[in-house]
């Protein structure tokens, strides 16, 4: 019977040894690899000048390799690349050829399982090959529990142009990482800008402020100003973060008859919806509406001072001599550069 | 009355055998746990390896980010890492290098290559640190900032950077050392994909001695020929590819390395920004992020990605390197000293009983039973009151196992980063991590214990790092 030393020491040996083993393995495999890649090179540059050949001629079908999964991925990168410099008709000789050669269903099952960022790469691929097919495997990636396959999926319908139900890509907002998802965002913003009326319908009080909010910011980044009373409304809603968004929608809509709006909420006790007040009269705003800034100028937030600053600066050119802080005059800075590109609120 | 003594010294030596291999034991088997946890992370989530898909993906819904890059006494290497800095592939971002009171050419080689004109730029007040002396902005590069501030060490300047800073997200790390092109692309994704909840994103470090650097750039990836800078590559690896990445997993990474991390900045002012009175106010800054996360019951995500990658140069002197070592035990040690009462709070979960607890047992604990067994098992032996098996069992746990877990990280890399570029190059590294557990694990052991020694004698000191520059460091023939 070994003691618990004698296996201490028998183990150690023994996993260097397996650890050992399975470097040299690796080892092995490289040197595989090597020699591989280098023929791979070749091989891409010849399949890249035979797809795109056939594609912008149709003479001479290509022979495309997809046995391996290396070879797959390979094509799929090619045609993807080289989606993005051909017209609809060459684009659709290549989705014929490589649906020949059956990549759509390779994608399309590679979609369903495995890793996941295999599983989204297959996803975005799918954007190669429209159809019902792909709709249905990307409706069906959508409803997936990982959040990152979903934005795939939805990402792939928008590129399609096949947008997706806004209600069903609203509801993602209650995931945990969905509510301030920038990439839900876009999605959301290209649905609202297909079907403004669809995305009023649904900016009610009745729904999750997350989704309220990213409907909001959607809404004004379409600029269309029969939006205006619904955005106008919400700016008033007991939460401030819906606030804040509509004060954002209506900065992107550019609306001068806005600008009440904005002096209003410039006596907000949230201190991001001053800002964005702020921000607002500061971009919309005339030479009469200095007043309302000005006060902004001792608020107690420094980003505040900063775009209320800023403001006066964009309405008149003299904010810049107004009070700014609230330091000690030695550490007081006044900022006479170029306004920043660069902005926390942003 | 002789047998008495002598069969109390028996108990004696058998007692600390026991304690010694029971330590070695139980590290051992965190580092195996780390190994299986961090190859099932790579190899169920790989990094995306083309950063044009990345781009194309996100390109238009990332946040800006602001550069924080404190140079003290960087003359050497300033020049050739704002260059980098300033040709990152990122659609927004600003660099704001902090020049924290060099006593060399510093901010003279940044005036003189970036056409420097000073500038009055107006900045929240958030975070205290020592005066500015001025601020600049570049001529001929538009993105670049440049503040020439008192000495106040790294944690002051940063807090001067988080000052200036105006994006939502800033990235802290060293004015000596590289980016790669695409590594805030690559860093910001869990920000974009979690913002909510992510506060804090940790890169890779990896070693760019015998790298060959080109205009601010990695122009081709190689080891050092340099043996210490050899052991030092297989270390990060497992630093960066095993713990970090397995503690990441399990939500517990105490850690963001200095040289390269993003940070959410309204995350580090409300928790006050950099610790002053530490050397270790990378380490010290995550814990608190972790405790203010958890006192104020909105948890962070704190997040380790294997592949951004920064690339640092490394001391190639064994008297560098030990004081650099001795410096971050301190570091870690004073954290500890800090935060490790949240290991006895049952509210702060597994950040308190296993991220705490590790930094207990690997850099308070570990050391000290390392060295009793390096130094007493064998004294023991020798007088005939420890059998040899103890021996046996301690050095195949220290050498034997450490074997297997380095090579383990490298098979890791190999299999799944694939970063190492000459089959050379792998080779060396794999010799390297079999020969470093003859002397050098050992001599780490006694330059951690020194760090201990330096934290209760109340040592403060940075020391000095001595560079040679990037241009240098082109790699060898073999």
């Amino acid at each position: 019977m070994p003691s618990a030393l004698q296996i201490v020491w028998t183990l150690s040996i023994a996993l260097a040894t397996l650890s050992l083993v399975s470097l040299t393995a690796l080892i092995g495999a490289r040197i595989f690899r090597q020699h591989r890649d280098k023929c791979l090179i070749e091989r891409r540059k010849h399949l890249t000048s035979e797809l795109l050949r056939y594609a912008l001629s149709g003479g001479g079908h290509p022979v495309v390799p997809v046995r391996a999964q290396y070879q797959r991925d390979i094509v799929t990168q090619i045609a993807l690349d080289a989606f993005s410099i051909l017209d609809d008709k060459a684009r659709a000789r290549i989705t014929d050829v490589l649906c020949k050669v059956s990549l759509d269903a390779s994608l399309r099952r590679a979609a369903r399982r495995g890793r996941i960022p295999r599983r989204i790469a297959a996803l975005e691929a799918l954007r190669l090959f429209p159809g019902l097919a792909t709709r249905r495997s990307l409706e069906q990636a959508q409803a997936s529990s990982k959040f990152r396959i979903c934005l795939a999926a939805l990402r792939t319908r928008v590129e399609l142009g096949d947008l997706p139900d806004l209600v069903k890509t609203l509801k993602l907002t209650q995931r945990p990482e969905g509510g301030r998802s920038l990439v839900l965002f876009k999605i959301v913003e290209a649905c609202v800008r297909a079907d403004l009326p669809v995305a009023l319908r649904h900016l009610t009080p009745g729904q999750p402020p997350e989704a309220r909010i990213m409907l909001l910011k959607a809404i004004g980044a379409t600029g269309s100003w029969a939006a205006f009373r619904d955005i106008a409304n919400a700016s008033i809603d007991p939460d401030p973060e819906v606030r804040a968004a509509a004060l954002t929608a209506l900065r992107a809509m550019a609306a001068p008859a806005a600008l009440p709006i904005f002096t209003a909420a410039t006596h907000d006790p949230n201190w991001q919806v001053r800002l964005k007040a702020v921000e607002g009269i500061g971009q919309l705003g005339k030479r009469e509406d200095r007043a309302s800034i000005e006060s902004l100028l001792n608020d107690p937030v420094w980003w505040i001072r900063f775009r209320a600053d800023e403001a006066l600066h964009r309405l008149d050119g003299r904010g810049a001599e107004l009070r700014l802080t609230h330091e000690p005059p030695k550490s007081r800075k006044r900022r006479t550069s170029t306004p920043p590109r660069l902005a926390e609120a942003s | 009355m002789i047998p008495e003594i002598l069969g109390a010294l028996v108990t004696f030596a058998h007692s600390i055998a026991w304690l010694v291999i029971g330590g070695a034991v139980l590290q051992n088997a965190l580092y195996l746990m780390q190994l299986i946890v961090a190859q099932r992370a790579l190899a169920e989530e790989p990094p995306e390896p083309r950063s044009a898909v990345l781009w194309r993906r996100s390109h238009a819904v990332v946040p800006p980010i602001t550069l924080m890059a404190p140079a003290y006494n960087e003359a050497a290497t300033v020049e050739n890492s704002v260059l980098s800095l300033l040709a990152l592939d990122y659609p927004r971002f600003e660099v704001v290098v902090i020049n924290d009171g060099s006593k060399d050419e510093t901010l003279q080689v940044l005036r003189d290559r970036f056409d420097l004109m000073p500038i009055e730029r107006n900045y929240e007040p958030a975070m205290v640190h020592a005066p500015i002396r001025g601020i600049y902005q570049s001529q001929s590069h538009d993105r670049l900032i440049v503040v020439d501030k008192e000495n106040g060490g790294k944690a002051d300047a940063l807090n001067a950077g988080l000052n200036l800073a105006r994006s939502p997200i800033v990235c802290s790390m060293d004015a000596d050392s590289i980016l790669e092109a695409d590594s805030l692309l690559r860093a910001v994704q869990p920000f974009i994909e979690d913002p909510e909840r992510v506060v804090a994103v940790g890169g890779t470090i990896r070693i760019a001695n015998g790298c060959s650097i080109k205009d601010g750039r990695l122009h081709e990836v190689g080891v050092s020929s340099n043996i210490l800078a050899l052991f030092q590559t297989v270390e990060y690896l497992r630093a960066f590819l095993l713990a970090r990445l397995a503690w990441s997993r399990l939500g517990v990474l105490t850690i963001i390395s200095g040289a390269f991390g993003l940070f959410r900045r309204s995350a580090l002012i409300d928790i006050g920004g950099y610790a002053h009175e530490t050397v270790g106010e990378d380490m010290e800054l995550v814990v608190r992020l972790h405790r203010r996360g958890i006192d104020t019951g909105q948890p962070n995500r704190i997040v380790f990605l294997p592949e951004p990658v920064c690339w640092t140069e490394v001391p190639e002197s064994l008297r560098i390197l030990g004081r650099q070592r001795a410096r971050w035990h301190r570091g870690a040690i004073e954290t500890f000293a800090r935060h490790g009462s949240i290991m006895l709070q049952p509210k702060y979960g597994r950040v308190g009983m296993i991220g705490m607890g590790q930094v207990l047992l690997f850099d308070l604990i570990s050391p000290v039973l390392e060295l009793m067994g390096y130094i007493l098992l064998p004294a023991m032996w020798a007088l005939g009151i420890l059998d040899f098996d103890y021996v046996l069992a301690f050095f195949s746990l220290s050498v034997f196992f450490g074997i297997a877990i380095s090579v383990g990280a490298l098979a890791i890399e190999e299999a799944e980063l694939r970063r190492v570029g000459k089959l050379s190059d792998l080779l060396r590294l794999a010799t390297a991590a079999v020969l470093e557990n003859f002397g050098y694990r050992q001599i780490n052991s006694f330059w951690r214990l020194r760090g201990l020694w330096e934290w209760m004698r109340g040592v403060k000191s940075w020391g000095e790092m001595t560079r040679k520059g990037f241009r240098h460091s082109a790699p060898k023939a073999l």
